[in-house]
């Protein structure tokens, strides 16, 4: 599951900058599947708050099988609050998506 | 956990109307939706919209595929939503069985005046009021 990772969308329009997101230490993941509007955006926003990153390590990683979240509401949070992400196809209608503050 | 930014001015203050689920589930999606944006938020209870915040009301209230709604209720006190509950007569609140002991813990009693001191500064400033 993990070979075929492709970089869909990203805070950056800098493919290094976004692969550093990807390649640092996940503090946090999240299995978000199954959860239904907003919950995908909300847990995505409750784990930044509660992860140290200092001590945990740089990002939270996001399981969704949502398109819209994955495409849509997480990275407008993101947006919305200044952090940086990265979204990862990695299999049809799985995404991972990647914050760091 | 609180999830508003602190620096964030906008606020969202949402009246429910009914128990109905399609309206208390769409109030708490938006409350909720509200606080990821980083934005504030109010959800104030008036009187057909109480069973949600008696204590053990919100579990009785579901929708087909969704947690019930209790969930959304408690998720949404925790991230910081103020949930108040419209108390207009001590006689409407006793004909309804509902005093202060049974509301759900974090929701307080509030008349139209205590909505209104909050909701017409956050209107004046680009906040949004609406209606469920």
């Amino acid at each position: 599951m993990q070979q075929n990772k492709i970089v869909i969308k990203g805070s950056d329009t800098n493919i290094d900058n976004l692969l550093q997101i990807e390649n640092s230490k996940i503090g946090r993941t999240i299995d978000t599947r199954g959860m239904s509007c907003p919950y995908p955006s909300f847990e995505s926003v409750k784990a930044m708050k509660a992860i140290d990153t200092e001590k945990d390590g740089y990002c939270v990683e996001i399981i969704t099988d949502s398109e819209e979240s994955a495409l849509k509401s997480i990275p407008s949070v993101c947006e919305k609050r200044k952090w940086q992400f990265v979204v990862l196809e990695e299999a049809i209608g799985l995404w991972r998506v990647r914050i760091g503050k | 956990m609180l999830m508003s930014e602190q620096k964030e001015e906008q606020e969202v203050h949402i009246v429910l109307i009914s128990n109905e689920p399609g309206r208390a589930y769409s109030a708490l999606v938006l409350a909720l939706g509200t606080v990821t944006m980083g934005a504030k938020c109010k959800l104030y209870c008036t009187m057909s919209g109480l069973d949600i915040v008696k204590k053990g009301g919100a579990s009785k209230i579901t929708m087909l595929g969704a947690p019930s709604l209790d969930k959304y209720l408690h998720d949404a006190i925790e991230a910081g939503v103020q949930v108040t509950a419209c108390g207009p007569s001590k006689e409407m609140l006793k004909q309804m069985g509902i005093t202060a002991d049974n509301l759900e813990p974090g929701v307080e009693f509030e008349d139209v005046i205590g909505f209104l001191t909050a909701a017409l500064p956050a209107s004046k400033k680009g906040g949004m009021v609406l209606f469920i």
